[in-house]
């Protein structure tokens, strides 16, 4: 599969369901980086920042999904990698099992809205993984970390 | 998170974690984590409650050493209960309170924490291995602007991991015989004194620190208080002369030499 088959969604795009111009050209510089990712092959740090604005724009991000699918293919493995850091952007669960193939030792999620489903992910991420030292979790609220309590651990 | 075999630092950061369940099955998760941050989520007195328990219970062999509670609301009122379980921890070796709700006030009951002088017995019961911060020292201040020099000198004292807590108790014991504030001269000095003549030497602090006090503030307080203020830290020296905490390689004192023949 050619992982540069996905398009870069255009700032204009983004000001069209209310990102302002300057979030907006975030977003590009954001796809632009995922781009740069796939190519840099013996890059150690993963640094991908969106914009922190609403839940409800967040619920767009379907747009970016075949932008992330080429990023997880061409960083799956790749264990030269060591820090991810990712905030301002709903990431998609699958992110997880492409963040287990490297050897990761920093992970940061801010804002990244990972949801039910991606705390689960985390968290089976967390029991199998070996490398990690440093982990930041931040900008989600409470109702993902209530599955910490007995009532949902099973 | 407890079982993981190479987790050191876990940050949770703006998740606004007020619901002390939630913050309980955290902090049960991060008992074998050396550095745990809990910054900016709103935590207040019902969480304070949480992480004194987790302060107190923290047990080896790999408890937490490195607390960040930056920017949450916690206030001069829940420092009683963080200073409680921070005697009794020793393991901490930094906690980090800076932009919370915490006042002057607050900021005293804390560093009394690391060094009550009231009694010999006080000095020994303080914290000999945290630093606690109430105020953000990566800013401008620095911690030496920030402090006063006994603050300053009890902060490095506990700081210090390359000295044993005998020798912080002994450092901290003469911190609180020079009693006044500033010409802080090198505690470290009395880290190798042999034991014989230590007695001498607390005998000449006393006496310094006497003089000059009533030096320095003649005029300004009760000669007989500062006579009396004297004596009673000598003896609570003195009294606490037994403890075996004071000094280090305590043995039998030397033999009395009389005429070359020893006794």
């Amino acid at each position: 599969m050619n992982r540069h088959n996905s398009q870069i969604i255009p700032a204009s795009q983004w000001i069209s369901i209310g990102y302002t111009e300057d979030d907006a050209q975030k977003m590009e510089k954001l796809q632009n980086d995922m781009k740069k990712y796939c190519d840099e092959d013996d890059t150690t740090k993963v640094e991908l920042l969106g914009v922190e604005i609403g839940d409800q724009i967040y619920h767009d991000y379907g747009w970016m999904i075949p932008l992330w699918t080429e990023l997880f293919d061409a960083l799956h493995g790749r264990t030269s990698v060591e820090k991810v850091n990712i905030s301002g952007i709903k990431l998609p669960v699958s992110i997880f099992p492409t963040l287990q193939s490297m050897d990761l030792n920093h992970l940061g999620l801010y804002a990244t809205i990972i949801g039910v489903d991606g705390f689960h992910a985390l968290s089976t991420f967390l029991g199998e993984n070996s490398s990690l030292k440093y982990l930041t979790l931040g900008g989600d609220t409470i109702t993902i970390f209530q599955l910490l309590l007995p009532c949902h651990m099973h | 998170m407890s079982n993981h075999p190479s987790l050191e630092s876990v940050a949770f950061i703006n998740c606004a974690l007020t619901n002390t369940d939630i913050l309980r099955v955290i902090l049960e998760g991060c008992a074998t984590i050396n550095n745990v941050k809990i910054e900016a989520n709103k935590l207040e007195s019902e969480a304070v409650a949480i992480i004194s328990d987790f302060i107190q219970s923290n047990p080896p062999p790999t408890p937490t050493e490195y607390m960040n509670l930056r920017h949450n609301s916690i206030s001069d009122d829940d420092t009683l209960l963080l200073a409680s379980s921070l005697k009794n921890n020793t393991h901490l070796r930094l906690v980090n309170l800076a932009h919370n709700d915490i006042t002057e006030e607050g900021e005293k009951l804390l560093f009394k924490t690391m060094y009550d002088p009231t009694s010999m017995d006080s000095i020994v019961e303080s914290n000999h291995t945290c630093v606690i911060h109430a105020w953000d020292f990566t800013g401008k201040e620095s911690l030496v602007q920030r402090s006063n020099p006994v603050e300053a000198e009890v902060m490095k004292i506990n700081a210090d991991h390359d000295i044993s807590t005998k020798q912080k108790i002994r450092r901290k014991v003469v911190l609180a015989l020079c009693g006044f504030e500033g010409e802080l001269f090198d505690l470290a000095h009395f880290n190798d004194l042999p034991l014989p003549i230590m007695p001498r030497v607390l005998e000449l602090i006393q006496e310094h620190s006497q003089i000059r006090t009533h030096c320095h503030l003649k005029g300004l307080y009760d000669e007989n208080q500062l006579e009396k203020d004297a004596l009673s830290r000598l003896f609570h020296t003195l009294r606490g002369w037994e403890l075996p905490l004071l000094f280090e390689n305590l043995h039998s004192p030397p033999p009395i030499k009389t005429g070359g023949r020893s006794h």
